[in-house]
């Protein structure tokens, strides 16, 4: 019995030896500085696993894919240089904690608007297997460079992918591009127009979160999957999109077909019918003769 | 003579069911678009210039329409969010074992994210390097050499078998978090064919948690 507790004793000290587990804040800051200006910023690293633990300190750039992911890239920005720290690699004790400063130097030629940087902390690896799996927490870092900055969002792409429904939900694809320097907010309605010309539905769009400056978003939309829309023909889908601080807008309709279900029926029920119609018309005509 | 009625009332009121609309929607009207210069967020000033390009389209492909408006950041703000991202890796290290060409080789270790963070958090693959493969074709299947990561927990990023790759999303929750824990197992299988040589092979990969941006 003493040597199953012993081994329960030793277990619970060794496996924590191969964990990673740490901490970094704060998760985000936003700093606007004038060209040629300064500014300090600061994260804190805390060591939450049992042994000690070596960290390595790097400035990277992210950007953002299409679905909104973000995606870290080393050397990918002049800006990755203007942020320093005078350590790299650092090493603490179980629970220790210590905080990092940043020193951060714009450029005096510096363009206006914002440049994504991450304040990336990656725990080193003590052993290696078939799979290593190492660590890294970033802290995110918005550099936004004074001065007048334009806020332009352009819609590259807004298509049903089918021309003619016979059912719900309609699906429709967006691709908006963001040409600003800036990252902007985005969000969006569509109204419905039925082929009378009545305004019959609205449902919100999910645009996710901001665009990044130079990123794209596309996404696809499922609409009017709980209305009731019993009326064929041209239906109207008007976009209302809203973004950036300003509040700018862009309108952009499509149009599409509906043919619903009973429409269907009643046509197929009439082909049927006339169809019948001709055939006995037919064998009258064959029995007159 | 009655037939003939019958049969051109059947197509006049096939057609009308079909071009009403149309002819309801031929013509269009123009918008107003209004500016809500009441509201700013941080970090910038107002101004007044401001270009619209509007399309009225009726086909049901519109592309090519945007806004632009400007604004002036003032320098001198600073703005944090005081949260903190803890990432623990229960096991780092992970070890297939001996491989042979008759089964496909797993092996799993759960990633626990403590996110106080108001817009979630994503944890994804940064980088990846080693001598292990990374092809994968639909599912990692025995006899073929393949290699695919799986995930499971309640903010798996993806369902299946995918191939590692860099910017490979795992796991995310978009919701603003206050400090509860977020376990995903993350596993990653492997297969050898009988044309692989034998010999050790490894892969490390960096994985990567942040806030959302």
């Amino acid at each position: 019995m003493k040597k199953f507790w012993l081994l329960i004793l030793v277990c619970f000290f060794l496996w924590p030896l191969t964990a990673t587990a740490f901490t970094v804040s704060p998760t985000r800051t936003l700093l606007t500085i004038d060209p040629g200006g300064q500014a300090k910023v600061f994260l804190n690293l805390r060591n939450d696993a049992v042994g000690v633990k070596k960290y390595r300190l790097e400035t990277i750039s992210f950007s953002q894919n299409e679905k909104g992911e973000v995606i870290y890239e080393l050397q990918a920005s002049q800006a990755e240089n203007w942020v320093k720290t005078s350590v790299s690699d650092l090493t603490l004790n179980a629970g220790e904690e210590r905080r990092i400063d940043y020193g951060i130097v714009i450029p005096k030629g510096a363009l206006p608007g914002s440049y994504y940087l991450a304040l990336a902390v990656k725990e080193l690896p003590t052993e290696e297997g078939e799979v290593g799996l190492s660590g890294q927490i970033v802290s995110l870092l918005t550099l936004q460079v004074a001065g007048e900055v334009m806020e332009k969002v352009e819609v590259r792409e807004l298509v049903s992918l089918q021309s003619v429904y016979f059912s719900k939900p309609w699906v429709v694809e967006l691709n908006l591009r963001n040409l600003s320097s800036v990252e902007v907010p985005v969000q969006g309605k569509v109204f419905l127009k039925d082929p009378l010309g009545e305004f019959v539905a609205m449902e919100k769009l999910s645009l996710g979160r901001d665009i990044l400056a130079n990123s794209e978003r596309r996404l696809q939309a499922n609409l009017w999957e709980h209305e009731k829309l019993l009326m064929p023909g041209i239906y109207r889908l008007y976009f209302d999109i809203t973004y950036g601080k300003t509040g700018a807008q862009i309108e952009q309709e499509i149009a599409v077909w509906y043919l619903p279900d009973w429409l269907l029926a009643i046509a197929t029920g009439l082909l049927i019918l006339i169809i019948l119609l001709l055939v006995l018309k037919s064998i009258s005509r064959k029995r007159n003769v | 003579m009655s037939k003939k009625i019958t049969k051109i009332f059947f197509i006049v009121y096939i057609l009308g069911i079909f071009l009403f609309p149309l002819l309801v929607n031929s013509a269009m009207t123009s918008t107003n678009y209004t500016i809500f210069a009441d509201t700013v967020g941080f970090g910038g000033d107002l101004s007044t210039s401001t270009t619209y390009f509007l399309q009225d389209t009726a086909g049901d492909t519109a592309i090519g329409a945007s806004t632009s408006t400007s604004y002036t950041i003032k320098a001198g703000f600073q703005a944090a969010d005081r949260g903190s991202i803890s990432l623990t890796i229960e096991d780092a290290s992970l070890s297939f074992g001996s491989m042979t060409t008759a089964s496909v080789a797993t092996v799993s270790t759960t990633v626990n994210i403590i996110a106080e963070s108001e817009t979630g958090y994503s944890l994804s693959v940064s980088s990846q390097s080693g001598t292990l493969w990374t092809t994968l074709t639909g599912t990692v299947d025995a006899g073929s050499e393949e290699f695919g990561v799986l995930v499971s927990g309640s903010d798996s990023a993806f369902a299946g078998t995918s191939a590692l790759a860099n910017s490979l999303v795992l796991a995310t929750n978009a919701n603003s978090l206050s400090g509860t824990t977020h376990s995903t197992i993350i596993s990653f299988e492997a297969a050898i064919s009988s044309a692989t040589t034998a010999g050790s092979y490894a892969k490390s990969i960096t994985l990567t948690a942040a806030a959302n941006p």
